[in-house]
């Protein structure tokens, strides 16, 4: 070794400080100048498991952060405005960014940001781990009782009954099933009551008139009808996405018909037997409906299939109103009907069939409960008409219908043309006094809907029969209950 | 003064670094220690970064999940709802069907490690001998193991799909009123995603097995076609037993990688129909975080570990007896 190279003991000094000041630099997190309590706790996610995802959440609210700041900064207030954080699984665009706005405007002092998270496994798994970090979440939106009661249970929700005063829940929204424990848990907001939509030129090309009152062998007898042709360009008389086939029972029964009491499951019941045998006819006999196996391998979508004239009956949510209303971007060309959910031969539905959802809690660990609930009240009584446009209604009881229906149909150009308005309105605001299916025991229901989705798949695929298959249900949800309640 | 050449070959091992550190021109004691400290330093310094990361992001996980194990946690509640329940998650876990489909499941999976060996063996033999576009083939062949296995997924999936997929279309043209559903079949839903797995592992094995072949010297074939072997027998006696050290490489890893499978299931089967394609690791998924029972998948993840650690043990004792070194 020559003196003008480094000797190695200096090149191992400099290089081994050089790597630890590389790496101490890198595990830095990017400096924000605004003193909100977001970046803070930007660090504390990376321990929980979804620690990919966690991260992800500081990134994409970086940018509306400076439009609020800039917003109180030229007001030169008093005081620094409250930030709230609102996490939901709409996309920005379709409402909540309306929302916002709209509340911003008029609360220059209590300004609000959106997180969306994607609405499925991995999306609630952030949200979770995003609750137990100190003031990331403020508001936040729960979809299905499921994971509202899951949130709830573990302690990441501040019930609101601190908050109410004279709101009362209740007499603002109906009976629902966001209170046990003697608590109000959240407000639900949003009223989805589940109908019948119609292909009307395939009813006409077929003879059949729109019904308003129909029972489910008329709607099996329809579907039959409106099946037309075979092979890959067959349309098919309706639609269904998933494996589940208890609608039946539980729009006549109410959401709990599958629990005989918190322990015991009731599926021995023959309303389901029958009710699974009925789609299983659909399905292998009449040759009305989708195979489930070509369902699930190409993952069809309900609105995909109705809209492309696959299916000329969807039996679904008022979800679907949003790609109706977005003609240019779903092109059809017929007008689209409504016909009320079928009932049980005894008699008409007692339930309103639906489900009411968008649940919104104030977080535990959120450092502005207060504002978050002057929030939340305005949101779920005046302020939800900025989600109308996109189809979200709500169960409000002070709401006009009127109003609700102008929000939804004005900016829908041509829309005699391209839905039947009059069975619209009496498919989303009939039956208002009735309450929705409720189904306010959730006890192992996640293990229980993977139970019915292993089973019923199962029989679709024609490898069990159906009354196997309700023994097999029944067998396993009995156990699963036993589990949960031991504790 | 000893006159070493400093450009001789380094000794490898700690006597030869010893003996050569004596050698050099540094003549007190305390000099020469003080160099190996430092250079100890260095090492620790150097490679603190990676250890540092790897406790945090495995060690400490791996014995808080032990922890767990012996507890009952809805991790949405943080910490203060931890309940400890001691070994009733163990206990349950024989007359639970999500986790004995699951581990009858693995086990049957665990075939796909035999097979893919005998096919890169296969290829690797034939790419051997066979002498144009051998590199084009080889990169081929290998090109499934690097492809991302969510697009894997994916593009098989259409390729299955029982109705309007190119395989099925074949089978329906040839006359078969009934193929099978594949994916949307319990009794081929598994084998269905073995297949899968096979052909996108057995690039790998082929390209290590190419190596192990060609190191080989050809003195030894020589000798056994003077011998009177033919193909076969030197396949036996010579290619095989001194291809083990790759074989048992292959074996360890590859059952422990079947054991850990989980982005094909979750993408293209969610571990059905029915149990048929659920896998440990994705039941354990589906326990902490569908179910919300992270205790219980902790559990679920220990028993699984500790199923690899055996089979794992069992294949390094076999080791001994069966790999050939020379």
């Amino acid at each position: 070794m020559t003196g003008k190279m480094i000797s190695r003991r200096d090149f191992i000094r400099l290089a081994s400080s050089a790597a630890a000041a590389a790496a101490l630099a890198s595990c830095a997190p990017a400096a924000t100048p605004a003193p909100t309590t977001a970046p803070t706790a930007a660090p504390v996610p990376t321990k929980a498991p979804a620690a990919g995802e966690a991260t992800k959440a500081p990134a994409a609210t970086t940018a509306p952060t400076v439009a609020p700041t800039a917003a109180a900064a030229t007001k030169a207030p008093a005081k620094t405005p409250v930030k709230l954080r609102w996490w939901g699984g709409v996309p920005e665009a379709s409402g909540p960014k309306q929302t916002v706005e709209a509340w911003n405007k008029i609360n220059p002092d209590i300004q609000v940001e959106y997180v969306q998270y994607p609405n499925n496994t991995e999306g609630n798994v952030k949200l979770d781990t995003a609750l137990q970090a100190d003031g990331e979440v403020d508001v936040l939106v729960s979809y299905g009782l499921n994971p509202l009661k899951q949130r709830a249970d573990g302690g990441a929700i501040e019930p609101l009954d601190a908050f109410l005063g004279a709101f009362d829940p209740e007499k603002e929204f109906g009976k629902l099933d966001n209170r046990w424990d003697n608590k109000y848990w959240a407000l639900i907001l949003n009223s989805q009551p589940r109908f019948v939509y119609l292909n009307k030129k395939a009813l006409d090309d077929a003879g059949l008139k729109v019904p308003t009152d129909w029972t489910w062998e008329e709607y099996m007898d329809y579907a039959k009808k409106l099946s037309k042709g075979s092979g890959p360009t067959k349309r098919y008389g309706a639609f269904y996405q998933f494996p589940d086939s208890f609608e039946p029972v539980r729009v006549s029964k109410g959401g709990d018909v599958s629990y005989k009491d918190d322990c015991t499951s009731n599926y021995e019941d023959p309303l389901f037997l029958a009710a699974l045998k009925n789609r299983v006819q659909m399905q292998d006999a009449d040759k009305s409906v989708a195979p489930f196996g070509d369902v699930t391998a190409a993952k069809l979508q309900p609105y995909s299939e109705f809209l492309t004239g696959k299916t000329a009956m969807l039996l679904e949510g008022s979800w679907i109103l949003r790609y109706i209303k977005a003609v240019k971007d779903n092109p059809r060309d017929f007008m689209v009907a409504f016909a009320p959910m079928p009932h049980m031969k005894d008699g008409p539905n007692p339930f309103r069939p639906g489900v009411g959802d968008d649940r919104v809690s104030i977080a535990k660990k959120s450092k502005n409960k207060d504002a978050a609930w002057q929030f939340i009240k305005w949101w779920s009584t005046e302020g939800y008409i900025n989600m109308t446009p996109f189809g979200r209604v709500t169960l409000w009881r002070g709401r006009k219908a009127e109003d609700t229906i102008q929000s939804f149909l004005g900016d829908f150009t041509d829309y005699q043309k391209y839905m039947d308005v009059d069975g619209y309105k009496t498919v989303m605001f009939g039956n208002s006094d009735k309450n929705y299916p409720i189904g306010f025991k959730a006890n192992a229901a996640a293990e229980i809907g993977q139970i019915n989705t292993e089973e019923l798949s199962k029989v679709f695929l024609g490898e069990t029969k159906p009354e196997d298959a309700m023994k097999n249900i029944k067998k396993r949800a009995d156990e699963a209950l036993a589990k949960a309640c031991k504790k | 003064m000893k006159n070493v050449s400093l450009k001789s070959q380094p000794a490898r091992n700690a006597a030869g670094i010893e003996a050569a550190a004596k050698a050099l021109p540094i003549s007190s004691k305390k000099g020469m220690g003080r160099l190996l400290r430092q250079e100890a330093l260095a090492g620790y310094l150097l490679i603190a970064p990676n250890l540092l990361i790897y406790s945090v992001f495995v060690v400490i996980p791996v014995l808080m999940s032990l922890v767990l194990s012996f507890t009952d946690w809805n991790f949405v509640g943080g910490f203060e709802k931890l309940k400890f329940v001691g070994f009733e998650n163990f206990a349950a876990l024989p007359t639970d069907t999500w986790f004995t489909d699951s581990l009858r499941n693995n086990l049957q999976y665990a075939l796909v490690v035999p097979i893919t060996m005998a096919f890169g063996l296969l290829f690797a033999m034939f790419l051997n001998k066979f002498v144009y576009f051998r590199s084009f083939l080889r990169s081929m062949i290998f090109m499934p193991y690097i492809t991302s296995s969510i697009a894997i997924a994916a593009v098989w999936m259409v390729i299955f799909h029982p109705s309007y997929g190119p395989i099925n279309s074949f089978l329906y043209s040839l006359g078969m009123e009934n193929p099978p559903r594949w994916l949307g079949s319990s009794a081929w839903a598994l084998p269905t995603v073995m297949f899968i797995n096979v052909w996108g592992g057995f690039g790998y094995n082929m390209v290590l097995y190419l190596a192990g072949l060609q190191s080989i010297p050809q003195e030894i074939y020589e000798a056994a076609e003077i011998d009177g072997a033919g193909p076969i027998a030197k396949f036996r006696f010579i290619v095989f037993p001194l291809l083990t050290p790759t074989t048992f490489f292959l074996l360890v890893t590859g059952v422990i990688g079947s054991f850990k499978v989980f982005d094909i299931i979750n993408v293209m089967t969610q571990g059905g129909p029915g149990t048929a394609t659920t896998m440990l690791a994705y039941d354990v998924y589906r326990t902490g975080f569908v179910f919300y029972k992270m205790g219980y998948a902790s559990s679920i993840a220990w028993v699984l570990m500790i199923i690899v650690a055996i089979i794992t043990a069992i294949q390094w004792w076999g080791q001994r007896k069966i790999v050939v070194e020379y």
